[in-house]
């Protein structure tokens, strides 16, 4: 089993706490145990010390050496009595304690005796003591020495040390037992719920928590239960609302698809009228072409007229006749410039035609746009432009109409400059002479050709209307092919959503629910 | 106390008259005696464990031995002699217990045949704290001075010589045959100390020192070396050793002493029972295959049980042949063999026989009251060792002598010429 962090950290804390507590408690005590112990020995010592003196003195003065040393071997035995000796006034030892024979120091100790009662003493082969000495009849009849031994009392110190120890170790002991069991009681709930946190990451909501206590780990426990109980509900619920969006998601794709359909349809719709346009613009070339013909055969008239130079002066009775038909001539040519006028209307109305189809195909990339549940937006839009076009068709129609008569006209002119021709021809001769008036007459002939060009400009530049139409509807297209193609994004960008949407289904049914 | 008793005691003296009242008399004591209620009860308490125990159970033989033979008699007044007896183990507060639980609990007629210096030197202020009830010691094994002299010498009545005499004997016979550089072996207690006093005054009597000392603790094992002890007094170059201990001990000493090749004579005092010394030195001696009885010397303050012209010696044998007594079992030691023959319980055969006269001189021997009187004032006692024994309200020592015994052929002799240790 993994050890918690927080558990090692609090038994730890504890441990060292302890440790120290114990440590200075058993320094501090051990010195004051020492100190203590060894004041006691040496009180005892001079106690014992006394105590022999004060018996010993009718003893010591009857000189029963074996009494003596019975009191002596009395005292002998009390614990931390190393020695004790007895020295009468002539300072000769007459009872002792010790084995195998009286140490040598003692006789340093009896020399000085009465200088002082305590003293430190290390006796050859027997040890250190500590010689507390008393006066026996205020020394009038000998002197007791009393020999603590050193080692007993370090002993007894130290086995009274040891005891102190072995108490603080077991204390310590038992802190570590209690700081552990604590430590856990308060880890293990945590733990666990670090645990069920951990499954619930993973994607497990069926993980259980078993620890019950009233404190405020059981109150953790308790609210990762709650926690782990409203994540199975939410989740439930996310995976229900999943499946829904994927279902939706399904349908807008649909609806996307029909909404290209749709655009693709006005696509080849708005080339149909590009080609319209195209077509009516080619005609408008031709008329131009006509019309610069037209000029060329006056220009030609005039250059025929200025080759009857004989019979010019014969002329000038014609000339009338000649103005005549150059009037009727100006007058056909006058409706002609009428007609190019209406021509000049048409075109406009064409031009609005083209604005309107221009506003339309606005519309239709504005509706293209809302595309989503109005694909049927573009079957009324693809009906106006429809409209629009036959508009154009009968506008056309007109134009062509209108050219016809022109043509006519024209050939009017034509059979009137015939007859013109016929009369110049009967008066060759008479107008040769005529040349100035002819003169006059061809260049009134050449005033009318820029008239004509520029009928054939107003037919040029509708053809150039008409071209623009069929730009404009070629841009229509290009927007149509846009808006296609922004559909087709759409399309994409819901497919995408419909795989996101499968794809948060996926993640959320991973997450194991309760039932 | 004890009246009627005493009247039917005081009828067995009278004449044949009164036979068949006797007979019925004597039926009753025994049934009296199974409840101790009218015995003449002395009590014990002795070393009958430790080192020291062949001192306490051969002086209890010795006496007990007696004591049968007297009772199968009939008595002392037709009263048996029990004994009650504790072990002290030779050490002086189980002593001192001992004592108080036979005074008070056992209420014992009178102490009898203690043993040791350190054991009795302790238990006789206990005497004096119960003189009401006359209580006397008699005939310590030991020869310390503090039950010879003031202020205990009134409760307590000797036999034997004191070790102040014993030891005066020997530095004496040292001195006349030119062995003047004494040094001292000896128990470090009253015991010894008292050993020591008596050779230090009469050295001190010649002008002389002792010229070395050394000690061992009361209990100390054959088994331990006392080498240390050995080499302290050998470097002092003594001329003669007057060891002053328990036989466990002085063996040992005499062992490592002979084994270090040191053959100087070795005295020792009664106490040590000779037999029991003799017997560890010719047990190790054998194993070792060494000598350590050579250059011995006992002193004794009874004579020798060899010497067979003595009525005591001749009776004492022939006590310990037909009455020997064990102690009971629960303070013999199943490991301690007896002795047949023994100083030591030859002095208790005496300390009964003497002890037996004076009860025997008392009118009513359960009258502690004229106990003191007995023993006091009624002259002499034979006890059958050609010196007779007498007390006096100053003289509580029965006898003075002290015989001096050597190894010979594997047993005491007593010493006919000291000349053979001349230098």
């Amino acid at each position: 089993m993994r050890i918690s962090r927080l558990f090692l950290k609090t038994v730890f804390s504890i441990i060292f706490l302890l440790a120290i507590f114990a440590l200075s408690t058993m320094l501090y005590f051990s010195r004051q145990l020492r100190i203590r112990m060894i004041g006691e020995f040496e009180s005892k010592g001079k106690a014992i010390a006394d105590s022999i003196a004060n018996s010993g003195g009718e003893v010591l003065l009857s000189r029963d050496a074996s009494t003596i040393q019975a009191v002596v071997d009395q005292y002998g035995e009390i614990d931390g009595v190393g020695y004790v000796f007895v020295v009468d006034v002539d300072h000769e030892i007459i009872a002792h304690t010790f084995v195998p024979a009286v140490p040598p120091e003692t006789s340093l100790i009896i020399q000085e005796q009465a200088s002082t009662d305590r003293r430190d003493i290390r006796m050859s082969g027997q040890g250190d003591y500590v010689d507390i000495s008393a006066p026996i009849l205020a020394g009038a009849a000998g002197y007791v020495h009393v020999g603590m031994d050193r080692g007993v009392i370090q002993n007894q110190v130290k086995s009274a040390i040891q005891d102190e120890a072995s108490l603080m170790v077991v204390l310590f002991l038992i802190g570590i037992l209690v700081a552990y069991l604590l430590a856990r009681s308060i880890t293990r709930p945590i733990q666990a719920a670090a645990r069920a946190a951990e499954a619930v990451a993973g994607g497990d909501l069926n993980v259980k928590i078993d620890v019950v206590s009233k404190d405020e780990t059981g109150q953790l426990s308790e609210s990762v239960r709650t926690m782990i109980r409203n994540l199975n509900s939410v989740v439930g619920q996310v995976q229900k609302a999943g499946i829904q969006v994927l279902s939706m998601a399904t349908k807008i794709s649909a609806t996307s698809k029909d909404q290209e359909a749709a655009v693709n349809d006005f696509r080849v719709f708005t080339t149909e009228v590009s080609a319209t346009a195209r077509a009516i613009s080619a005609t408008s070339s031709e008329l131009a072409q006509t019309m610069m013909e037209v000029s060329r055969v006056a220009s030609e008239t005039g250059e025929l007229a200025g080759t009857g130079k004989s019979g010019l002066h014969s002329m000038e009775t014609y000339m009338h006749q000649l103005v005549a038909a150059s009037q009727a001539i100006s007058s056909y040519f006058a409706e002609l410039n009428e007609k190019a006028e209406k021509v000049n209307t048409m075109v406009t109305a064409i031009t609005k035609v083209a604005d309107q189809t221009n506003l339309l195909s606005l519309n239709a990339s504005i509706e293209a746009e809302k595309a989503g549940q109005y694909g049927l937006g573009f079957g009324v839009v693809a009906e106006e432009i429809r409209r629009l076009a036959d508009q154009t068709a009968v506008s056309s129609l007109e134009i062509e109409k209108t050219v016809a008569e022109m043509r006519s006209a024209v050939s009017k002119g034509v059979r009137s400059t015939e007859d013109f021709s016929q009369s110049v021809e009967k008066s060759a001769e008479r107008i040769t002479n005529l040349g100035a008036q002819l003169s006059l007459i061809i260049e009134k002939v050449e005033t009318l050709t820029p008239r004509f060009e520029s009928a054939s400009d107003s037919t040029q530049s509708q053809a150039e209307a008409a071209q623009q139409i069929s730009e404009s509807m070629f841009h229509l297209n290009e927007a149509a092919q846009k808006t296609a193609a922004t559909v087709d994004e759409f399309r994409q960008i819901t497919e995408q959503l419909h795989q996101a949407v499968r794809g948060l289904q996926q993640e959320v049914s991973r997450i194991k629910v309760r039932n | 106390m004890g009246r009627p008793l005493g009247q039917s005691g005081n009828a067995a003296l009278r004449p044949k008259l009164f036979r068949r009242k006797i007979l019925i008399a004597a039926a009753l004591l025994l049934l009296f005696s199974a409840a101790d209620a009218e015995d003449l009860v002395v009590g014990v308490s002795a070393a009958f464990s430790g080192p020291s125990r062949g001192l306490g159970i051969e002086l209890y033989r010795g006496s007990i031995s007696y004591f049968e033979m007297i009772n199968r008699q009939g008595g002392v007044h037709g009263k048996r002699i029990s004994v009650k007896a504790y072990d002290d183990g030779y050490e002086p507060d189980s002593a001192i217990q001992n004592t108080i639980r036979l005074i008070e609990k056992d209420d014992v007629l009178l102490l009898f045949d203690y043993v040791g210096t350190p054991t009795v030197t302790r238990v006789l202020p206990l005497l004096p704290q119960y003189r009401d009830r006359d209580l006397f010691l008699f005939f310590p094994f030991t020869g310390a001075q503090p039950q010879r002299q003031a202020p205990y010498d009134k409760y307590v009545f000797n036999l034997r010589a004191s070790y102040r005499e014993e030891t005066q004997g020997l530095v004496n016979h040292f001195l006349e045959i030119g062995r003047k550089r004494i040094a001292v072996f000896y128990q470090i207690d009253a015991y010894g100390r008292s050993g020591w006093d008596g050779v230090k005054r009469t050295l001190a009597e010649h002008g002389l020192k002792m010229v070395a000392e050394a000690t061992y603790r009361r209990g100390t094992p054959f088994s331990e070396s006392l080498q240390k002890q050995v080499d302290i007094l050998k470097n002092a170059g003594p001329d003669a050793i007057v060891s002053v201990g328990s036989y466990a001990a002085c063996a040992a000493f005499i062992r490592d002493a002979r084994n270090s090749g040191w053959n100087v004579p070795i005295a020792n005092v009664s106490f040590v029972g000779s037999e029991n010394l003799l017997n560890l030195l010719l047990e190790s001696g054998a194993k070792a295959g060494k000598n350590y009885t050579q250059n011995l010397i006992n002193s004794q303050v009874v004579p020798s049980y060899e010497d067979t012209r003595l009525a005591a010696v001749r009776e004492y044998r022939d006590v310990m042949k037909r009455f020997s007594q064990m102690p009971p079992a629960h303070l013999m030691d199943p490991g301690y063999k007896p002795l047949p023959y023994s100083f030591v319980s030859f002095e208790g055969f005496l300390n009964a026989k003497l002890l037996v006269e004076i009860l025997r001189r008392m009118e009513n021997p359960l009258d502690r009251k004229s106990l003191r009187d007995a023993v006091e004032s009624t002259g002499e006692f034979d006890l059958g060792i050609e010196t007779p024994v007498s007390f006096g309200p100053e003289k509580h020592q029965g006898l003075d002598t002290v015989y001096y015994s050597t190894v010979e052929n594997g047993s005491f002799h007593p010493i006919k010429d000291w000349n053979r240790w001349k230098q």
